[in-house]
């Protein structure tokens, strides 16, 4: 059963040459009544399909459309063209840690994470003792998190988005979160998933990851899919382009 | 309609969250202040001593209840204005958030308002004793604010989801808010009293202003043993309409903000 329907997908970004908008400009583009934009396509008639309990691998170069397409999947971006069916709940491993409150403790802040994914109060007392486990920060987790390293904020970011589960995993580079340790532990878990027959979407510049996890992979250049099938041609097609 | 209907029923789906900021929001304005929530009681309390400055000692003008009338609607206005201009950076402040996870964008702006009627009814603390002080008729009247509060409090969220929304879009509006704020507040029955200073004929139009009946009747109802003013039921259909409007204005908006930000 396919719980991700995409067909011809397209995102349009009007890019504007001045970054920042304001009312002034405005009154007085009113009367020069000059178009300062270009439009840009970072996703162009994309379509795929991922059935339930696959894992797929998405592959290009940088600025290639990866993490707009993990964005649109997570409803976060809607198509400008094309349309896009999702079936089930849908994680974000999107850049963790987003939402963090820098004043706020470690355990404030799973709880505050925890609610913008949409939990309830109750569903995170019975994950936070994991959560907190998972990250091994042990004692720093009743410290504010602006005094957390990068190492340790990315921890706790990944370890509250592994583990509030859902049918559908999004992951973006997230392997390259931590130290050795931290990784594999992350890499048993994502097997995990796996095993219970989550779909994942996995994003990664890492061509191995994608080949030893994924059972398929479509490759992405300037917005444009222009491979699928099995991980190991696809990377084989990204390494030659 | 129907869109409106859709939003409401999200964002309900969504109070844990609203809760959970609104929480966080004031857990870390308090955080490292010396006074904590003291600051409540006490910024209030200082614009008084400002005004009291102003009109008294200066201008030498206002009766012997005018620093509790004054205290009345500067407690109102302080959550009007503290809600709106957290709402105009509440989206654009979010941007990475926005980026990473889907989640109704409204609690934002409406998590602000929250807070500042959490902080509206700490001050109140500070409210009683100045009711004494300055010998207020207390009466049964006072039973209408949970009334007020909410007129304003639909009032305030409506304006406040358009605030979130426009702040994405221009960058100067919390220039042009924070002034337009000041004129409001002067233009409003906050230092003088409507009976006194405006004349007859332009009061009609002069209470078409939200905040004019407002004012009038929470001083009313607090101080002077009072019924609310009656345009209330213009605020009423004032408020009600801004708030459908600001809804269906985010509607419009809100599946946007990621890429506009």
């Amino acid at each position: 059963m396919a719980v991700i329907e995409a067909k011809n997908i397209g995102i349009m970004f009007k890019l504007r040459h001045e970054r920042r908008r304001t009312l002034k400009k405005s009154v007085m583009n009113i009367f020069k009544k000059k178009l300062s934009t270009h439009n840009f396509w970072a996703l162009k008639e994309v379509s795929f399909r991922v059935n339930d309990g696959e894992s797929l691998g998405i592959i290009g170069k940088n600025g290639s459309g990866k993490t707009t397409l993990l964005r649109v999947i997570g409803g976060i971006f809607k198509p400008d063209e094309g349309s896009i069916n999702v079936r089930g709940k849908v994680s974000t491993l999107l850049s963790v840690g987003a939402g963090f409150q820098p004043e706020l403790s470690g355990l404030e802040n799973i709880y505050l994470n925890g609610t913008i994914l949409g939990l309830k109060k109750k569903e995170i007392d019975a994950i936070a003792d994991s959560i907190i486990a998972f990250s091994e920060l042990n004692n720093f987790i009743d410290v504010p998190v602006k005094t957390y390293s990068s190492g340790m904020h990315a921890r706790l970011g990944f370890s509250i988005a592994v583990n509030i589960e859902r049918d559908i995993m999004l992951i973006d580079e997230i392997l390259g979160v931590g130290d050795r340790h931290f990784r594999e532990k992350c890499e048993r878990k994502m097997s995990q998933f796996r095993e219970r027959a989550k779909t994942i979407i996995l994003v990664s510049h890492n061509t191995e990851a994608i080949k030893s996890f994924c059972n398929r992979a479509i490759l992405l250049d300037k917005g444009i899919m222009i491979a699928e099938g099995q991980p190991e041609d696809v990377v084989e097609q990204y390494l030659k382009s | 309609m129907n869109s409106i209907l859709h939003q409401i029923k999200e964002l309900w789906n969504y109070r844990e969250l609203i809760k959970c900021l609104v929480g966080s929001d004031l857990k870390v304005t308090y955080k490292n202040k010396l006074l904590g929530f003291l600051w409540t009681i006490l910024d209030p309390l200082m614009m008084m001593g400002v005004y009291i400055l102003l009109v008294r000692v200066i201008f030498k003008r206002g009766g012997p209840q005018f620093p509790v009338l004054l205290f009345c609607a500067l407690l109102a206005w302080k959550w009007f204005t503290s809600s709106l201009s957290d709402s105009v950076v509440a989206i654009t402040g979010k941007e990475k958030l926005i980026q990473t996870v889907y989640f109704p964008k409204a609690v934002l702006p409406i998590s602000k308002v929250l807070g500042g009627l959490a902080e509206y009814l700490f001050s109140l603390i500070a409210l009683v004793p100045l009711l004494f002080i300055f010998r207020a008729k207390i009466s049964l009247m006072i039973f209408w604010l949970p009334a007020l509060l909410l007129v304003q409090l639909l009032f305030t969220i409506g304006a406040s989801v358009l605030c979130a929304c426009f702040g994405v879009y221009f960058r100067d509006l919390q220039n042009i808010l924070r002034y337009s704020l000041r004129f409001w507040f002067y233009l409003s029955p906050g230092l003088y009293s409507v009976k006194d200073r405006i004349p007859v004929r332009f009061q009609h139009i002069y209470m078409l202003n939200p905040f004019a009946a407002l004012f009038t009747s929470y001083k009313n109802i607090l101080v002077r043993g009072e019924a609310p003013s009656n345009y209330m039921l213009i605020v009423v259909l004032i408020a009600l309409i801004i708030l459908i409007v600001g809804f269906i204005v985010f509607d419009e908006k809100e599946a946007k903000f990621a890429r506009d930000i």
